[in-house]
């Protein structure tokens, strides 16, 4: 499991993008593959930055058996993006609200994510099998 | 931090059409310029706007937030909105929120 803790202000967005990105590297994942991922990581850490009041966040990240586990913690506001309704992408572009969105997203590229609130910590953890799973080839 | 790459060009296209061509990163930060150039055309009455994004490699909510506030800018003045020759990473985003329509 590795680790790195950022200011949760936007201009941490980068460094958490190159460190997620860095390990999927490793990995041998592709271009497309890894912007799945990586698209996840901004839409949460944006999230953290934007609602948490958090001085920092923590992200982990670790590959194992195929699998790509992603926990991010903050110690700010107790806050599921999870329990936020989802945006309804059946209606016309031009009916559409702009909110929920990115949380949206999360869902759909990663093949599970799920929230706790623990010892006053926000911890949202993201998974994605990297073979076969949802999304695998993409 | 090190900025990802974000390049944007226009070309006029008649009194009333303008077309970009955009590159690299529409991400929490880019989108912020990408938005500013989108809301900039919208004023001086550009309302048939093409976005070429054939070489977009990252698109995130905050670039589709921008895509569709400009859409419905651009209808509500009874024009277009169009994005062309979208790259995989950016066809796999707007399909995955159902904008399709937007592409050609």
């Amino acid at each position: 499991m590795k680790q790195i803790t950022v200011p949760a202000h936007i201009d941490g967005l980068y460094t958490v993008l190159e460190f997620i990105d860095g390990l999927l590297k490793e990995a041998g994942m592709d271009e497309s593959s890894r912007s799945n991922i990586t698209v996840s990581a901004e839409e949460v850490f944006v999230n953290i930055v934007s609602y948490s009041g958090s001085g920092e966040a923590e992200i982990r990240a670790e590959i194992a058996d195929n699998k790509l586990t992603l926990e991010f913690r903050d110690t700010g506001t107790p806050y599921n993006p999870l329990a936020q309704k989802d945006p309804d992408i059946s209606l016309p572009a031009e009916e559409r609200g702009i909110g929920g969105l990115g949380i949206y997203m999360v869902k759909n590229m990663m093949d599970s994510v799920s929230y706790k609130y623990e010892d006053k910590t926000n911890i949202l953890t993201l998974e994605k099998n990297l073979n076969g799973g949802k999304n695998a080839n993409k | 931090m090190n900025d990802k790459p974000f390049a944007i060009t226009e070309e006029e296209r008649g009194e009333k059409g303008i077309y970009f061509d955009v590159s690299g990163y529409i991400d929490a930060f880019n989108s912020t310029e990408f938005g500013k150039k989108m809301k900039k055309a919208l004023e001086s009455g550009k309302i048939y706007i093409t976005v070429n994004m054939s070489s977009v490699r990252f698109l995130s909510s905050a670039g589709i937030r921008v895509i569709l506030n400009t859409f419905k800018l651009a209808k509500e003045n009874n024009g277009l909105f169009k994005i062309e020759s979208p790259s995989d990473n950016v066809a796999n985003v707007i399909g995955m929120v159902n904008l399709s329509e937007m592409m050609s």
